[in-house]
């Protein structure tokens, strides 16, 4: 208990959610906005004292608040609950700082929009989802609020509904998601079916199969091991995660996500929802880490979407569709440093997580600035814009110590995430993943460059009146973005592992020389190659090597024709072959037998209304009929 | 049980069921109302006649049909008053005509 | 003496009625309109019997008047139907039209009806039995006719006819029990049923089977409720809702004294009877309500169904049957009302009787517009309003005496009721409504009593206490008994 229930943290923004989306937003939505904002500042500081309380308490996780929800059996009982340990409590961090950053961001951004009221309580809805999930003491309640997010996300992606392109993004996001999460559910009954049968001699018999102080229980986990289905259900389950946090070939609702507004894509699709994958791997670590296959399988995965998805940024032409494909890249890392990680060579984990955390405020701050640009140029294309270092210097300052961040250069945060992440890759023996990862970290830096350069250097490509030249944005728009550059600078000097640690604690070893080295030269290498090909005006380099390529770098543009090929499948073989006949079934026999049932519930109706002819006499009749019907059913009683 | 008894309580009976044959098959009101008194005094003779041969020494039956005859009056009553009604409205007071009310 | 001052504050309210009414008194300007006098009279008369509460259970006239705890509940539901029949009467009557309504007699009339349900409750052998039976129901065809058109007239008549039939069949069957002890208390024929003698096994089974028609014609049961569509249509509106709701009360007064008070033994025998008319008379009721297109009709057919389900509750001797009754019957009767309220008021003014008529409602009056949709979800049960609440307790309490089947049905027949009752929403609410159509005025007394009413509808169900109190009474009752 810090000073209030822990439980608040979750109510402050459902409170904030039912009161601007039924009652504030229909009058005031600036009002909304601000209620909102309020909320989620108070819960950000909440966190903050959590956090801090916590990690000097010392305590290794504690079930702050729970109550008994559903009961299926005795020795099966659903509780929903808040459960603070290291990981819950670093994500509730993360999770209300941007969300909170992003409200204060949106207060400008989304000030002229007509649904700003609708827009400040989805966020709401996505904060209470988000932190939800993120607290939650079993499975259950994990995938309960995991849909929650997912819904939030739809509505929020889809938030400027009148826009085709936008609708279609949401579903898209939300089928993609859904589907995956078929996946999750299976896993999670395979793993409480497993947990049900396990001996619990030495283990209170407190906890029920779905509670994760359950399931990451050592003893528990080697029960569980024994059964030879949990490589089978950890895969399912990481199905799930990989839906939710958009790895190959679950990737492609991403890119898509961008039609949301950019503060959107700055909290969901950056920092927080898409984590959720990496975070439900962490969550179910040492189950994990007794099923081998299932950490390789996550290992390459991880290691495949993000060398995938670098490679497609580098091609694209919208800002945030580069954004959205490093974001992927950046969770590739994260799922592969928990994919090489294991209880002899733990750092993986660690790293991961780091990584997470330092993530989330560059490439917010990325987001946040591409929005700031967007808002300023009224376009998305890259090659329209050119020259903003002019006119937004202090978007341009606090996008470049992103773009350095990513890039993975010293002294900011990412240096050291990434690095951790290369040291675990290295030392755990994963030398195919070591060196496609520093190929990335070199791609990354590149496109990055490549989008920074184009920016803000050189002239202005923009086809708006040369006399109105693009504007810096408000300061309620350009105070996250500082603030979220000081966090970038400093995040990366926190003794993180002193606090996130699998297996066993390290003390806080000094740099793998070889990884900082050779992961410094790759980001010069990429950043260097950027800054030669587009910084000046001249892109005749840049043509001679795009026809140079050739086919190859049209199916790279085209993000590998993934997503024709999925529509394709969608529509030729699911729609045609399997939902058109369930359709028909369902219209033609279910439907019909509805209404076969109302249609004779009708006729007997009226058949029996019948029965009141209007004469006396007929009543007597029926009259005499229930007597003699009496007579003979007592009769045939009593005898 | 009294064979006499036996031959009223049949006898009462008969006219009950005689009186339900009435009612179906009169079109004046008025043969209606015959009908129902029919039925009524019915069951009233049930009572005496098993006053007279079981329990002669209680009054309770001669109590209960005096209060039978009584109401099957202001019944009667009150019949006629409705048809009173209808004849007021110019309709016939015909049984089978009275059919507005249905279904 | 007090405990039947119920009663007898009733009589005296009507012959004070009476004789103000002589005096041509009410015609005057400053007098007060006959339904204030109505309305205290009943008013005291529930005080009365909510005093009686402590001294229960009483006994008057040799053992033919008695007042136990949970008559004490009987009288007081049948006091409340008459007193929200009363609120409505202002909506119909004017005093203007004095002569021509004859409104005091109408109170009067209704009064006394009121007495003799009252009386009813109370009594312990046939003779007061018939006799209030009688008092309760002959003012009642009055009371159908009151509106001296063609229609009204038939439909008496028709009530008449066959509540006449029924007495018949009453008096009948009364006299074949009194061959039993020659006694006619309850108490005294109740024991001689016990132990049949072997050859007396047929006059059983007669008397049985001439009484239960009788029973059905006051339950309104299927096949003896075919009165029950035409009077329902024929009376005045405020005349239906009292039908629907204290000639119900009546009715499950009625069976309570036949089929638990004298007939006790037989019961076990009778389930298949019972259960059959009960699933009967809930199925027509519902499945011909959805064919109606006249409002009153249709609230005929609603409150047939109500019996069915109500019949649900005296399928074993037990106090939770007898209590869950009771409590649906006073949730019954405050949804009842509140919903005849809206439907007087509307037929009042627009001279419609079609449901058709309502359309728009919610436009140009939304507030009726909204109490009545209140009501028909409480009387589809639909958490969480009351009638949700009685309807889970009857079912409940006769499933765990084992009627599954029946029960099933029961709800299924909820389900189905649901669609009706939605057709009349539907239309006040979808529906747009004519041209200029006015909104609904109430005069003040039937909107205080409409305002009591949804309370009623909303509240009742979840004051648990209450519920409590009347299985303590069923209780006590019950005790009194050596099963």
């Amino acid at each position: 208990m810090v000073l209030l229930p822990t439980w608040m943290i979750l109510a402050i923004p459902l409170l904030s959610f039912i009161i601007n989306g039924l009652f504030v937003r229909r009058f005031s939505g600036h009002l909304a906005a601000k209620i909102g904002t309020i909320a989620i500042g108070f819960n950000f500081l909440f966190s903050l004292a959590l956090a801090y309380y916590f990690f000097q308490s010392g305590e290794l996780s504690t079930l702050e608040w729970h109550t008994e929800w559903l009961r299926f059996q005795s020795n099966l009982i659903i509780h929903i609950g808040v459960m603070i340990d290291p990981l819950s409590a670093m994500m509730l961090v993360v999770v209300n700082t941007i969300s909170f950053f992003v409200h204060i961001y949106s207060l400008g951004y989304m000030h002229d929009d007509e649904g700003v009221g609708r827009f400040f309580s989805y966020l709401s809805l996505f904060t209470f989802s988000m932190l939800g999930l993120v607290v939650a003491p079993n499975l259950f309640q994990m995938y309960v609020f995991w849909e929650l997010v997912g819904v939030s996300s739809f509505l929020l992606i889809g938030f400027y509904y009148t826009k085709p392109s936008a609708v279609s993004a949401a579903k898209k996001a939300f089928i993609v998601t859904r589907f995956a999460d078929l996946g999750f559910l299976i896993g999670i009954l395979l793993l409480g079916y497993l947990g049900l049968s396990v001996n619990q001699g030495q283990i209170s018999s407190v906890y029920s199969p779905l509670d994760f102080l359950f399931l990451n229980n050592p003893d528990v986990g080697l029960q569980l091991a024994s059964s030879g289905l949990l490589t089978t259900g950890l895969l399912l389950i990481f199905i799930g995660a990989a839906g939710k946090s958009a790895l190959f070939p679950l990737h492609i609702w991403l890119p898509d996500a961008m039609e949301g507004p950019t503060p959107v894509s700055a909290l969901i699709h950056a920092a927080t929802m898409v984590v959720a994958g990496v975070y439900l791997v962490a969550r179910l670590f040492p189950l994990f880490n007794l099923a081998p296959v299932a950490l390789e399988v996550v290992s390459w995965v991880g290691l495949f979407t993000s060398l995938f998805a670098a490679v497609i940024a580098c091609t694209q032409d919208d800002i945030k569709r580069v954004l959205a494909f490093s974001t992927l890249s950046q969770i590739g890392y994260m799922i592969f440093a928990l994919g090489v990680a294991s209880d002899l060579y733990p750092l993986g984990y660690t790293a991961s997580l780091f990584h997470l955390f330092t993530h989330a405020f560059f490439k917010a701050l990325l987001f946040l600035g591409a929005g700031s640009i967007i808002h300023a140029v009224h376009t998305n294309d890259v090659w329209q814009m050119g020259g903003l270092k002019k006119y937004m210097p202090i978007t341009h300052i606090t996008f470049l110590v992103a773009v350095l961040s990513i890039s993975g250069i010293f002294p900011f945060s990412g240096f050291f995430s990434k690095d951790e992440i290369l040291t675990a890759a290295l030392e755990s023996g994963h030398m195919t993943h070591y060196l496609v990862g520093l190929f990335v970290a070199l791609l990354t830096s590149f496109y990055m460059g490549r989008i920074y350069f184009l920016t803000f250097w050189g002239q202005s490509r923009s086809h708006e009146n040369a006399s109105h030249h693009p504007h810096e944005s408000t300061w309620v728009m350009t105070l996250p973005l500082v603030l979220l550059a000081i966090l970038a600078l400093s995040s990366g000097w926190l003794p993180f592992a002193n606090y996130l640690w699998f297996a066993h604690k390290h003390d806080h070893h000094s740099l793998n020389m070889t990884v900082a080295f050779s992961g410094t030269l790759a980001a010069i290498i990429g950043l260097s190659s950027a800054w030669f090909l587009y910084s000046k005006n001249n892109f005749s380099k840049v043509q001679k090597i795009q026809t140079g390529m050739g086919q190859a770098y049209q199916i790279i543009k085209a993000k590998f024709y993934f997503d024709e090929l999925y529509l394709f499948v969608t529509h030729k073989i699911v729609f045609n072959k399997i939902a058109g006949p369930i359709a028909w079934f369902d219209k033609k026999v279910v439907d019909g037998g509805v209404d076969l049932t109302g249609e004779m519930s009708q006729t007997f109706g009226q058949k029996l209304t019948l029965i009141q002819t209007g004469q006396v006499q007929n009543y007597i009749i029926w009259f005499i009929v229930g007597f003699i019907t009496v007579l003979t059913l007592y009769y045939n009683t009593v005898l | 049980m009294n064979s006499h008894l036996l031959e009223w309580l049949i006898m009462s009976l008969f006219i009950f069921c005689v009186g339900i044959y009435g009612l179906l098959t009169r079109k004046s009101g008025v043969g209606l109302l015959i009908s129902l008194e029919l039925m009524i005094n019915a069951g009233a003779l049930n009572f005496i006649s098993i006053h007279r041969f079981l329990y002669p020494a209680q009054v309770d039956a001669q109590v209960f049909v005096l209060f039978v005859i009584a109401i099957a009056a202001a019944e009667v009553l009150l019949a006629l008053a409705l048809f009173m009604l209808l004849i007021k409205k110019q309709q016939p007071v015909d049984i089978t005509q009275l059919n507005h009310l249905k279904h | 003496m007090s405990s039947l001052l119920p009663e007898f504050l009733l009589i005296l309210t009507a012959f004070f009625i009476l004789i103000i009414d002589l005096f041509d008194a009410f015609n005057s300007e400053s007098s007060l309109s006959p339904e204030f006098y109505a309305l205290s009279g009943i008013g005291f008369s529930i005080i009365s019997l909510f005093a009686l509460w402590g001294y229960a259970p009483t006994t008057y006239f040799g053992g033919q008047f008695v007042v136990e705890e949970i008559d004490i509940f009987f009288k007081g539901a049948i006091l409340v139907a008459g007193f929200f029949t009363v609120t409505l009467l202002p909506a119909i009557f004017n005093l203007k039209n004095l002569v021509k309504n004859h409104y005091p007699e109408f109170i009067v009339t209704l009064l006394f009806t009121l007495s003799g349900m009252l009386f009813l409750a109370s009594s312990r052998d046939l003779v007061t039995l018939y006799v209030s039976l009688e008092m309760a129901t002959l003012p009642l065809f009055a009371l159908t006719a009151w509106e001296k058109s063609k229609f009204s007239a038939e439909g008496a008549i028709k009530y008449l006819i066959l509540g006449a039939v029924g007495s018949s069949f009453l008096i009948f069957g009364f006299g074949i029990l009194y061959a039993f002890t020659g006694s006619l208390s309850f108490e005294s024929i109740r024991v001689a049923l016990a132990q049949p003698h072997q050859d007396t096994l047929n006059l059983v089974l007669l008397a049985v089977a001439f009484i239960i028609p009788g029973l059905g014609f006051k339950l309104t049961l299927f096949p003896f409720h075919t009165w029950a569509p035409d009077a329902y249509q024929a009376s005045p509106t405020p005349v239906t809702a009292f039908l629907s709701t204290a000639s119900k009360v009546t009715g499950l007064v009625l069976a309570t004294h036949l089929l638990l008070r004298i007939f006790s033994f037989q019961l076990k025998d009778l389930q298949p009877v019972m259960v059959v008319l009960s699933v009967a008379t809930m199925t027509l009721g519902n499945f011909v309500a959805m064919k109606q297109e006249n409002i009153k009709r249709f609230m005929a057919y609603s409150s047939i169904s109500q019996a069915g389900y109500l019949l649900l509750g005296f399928l074993t001797l037990s106090p939770e049957g007898i209590a869950s009754v009771l409590f649906y019957s006073y949730i019954y009767i405050f949804t009842n009302m509140a919903a005849f309220a809206v439907i007087t008021l509307h037929i009042e003014q627009t001279q419609k009787q079609n449901i058709l008529s309502l359309k728009g409602l919610s436009k140009t009056s939304p507030g009726y517009a909204a109490v009545l949709m209140l009501a028909l979800f409480s009387l589809a049960g639909i958490p969480p309003l009351s009638g949700f609440v009685g309807k889970f307790f009857l079912f409940s309490i006769a499933a765990k005496q084992g009627y599954h089947i029946v029960v099933a049905i029961a709800a299924i027949n909820s389900t189905v009721s649901l669609y009706y009752y939605l057709k009349i929403i539907k239309q006040m609410y979808i529906n747009s409504p004519d041209e200029d159509t006015p909104s609904l005025k109430a005069p003040l007394v039937t909107k205080a009593g409409l305002i009591l009413a949804t309370m009623g509808t909303v509240f009742i169900g979840l004051i648990a206490p209450f519920y409590d109190q009347i299985l303590w009474a069923s209780e006590q009752w019950f005790k009194l008994w050596i099963k």
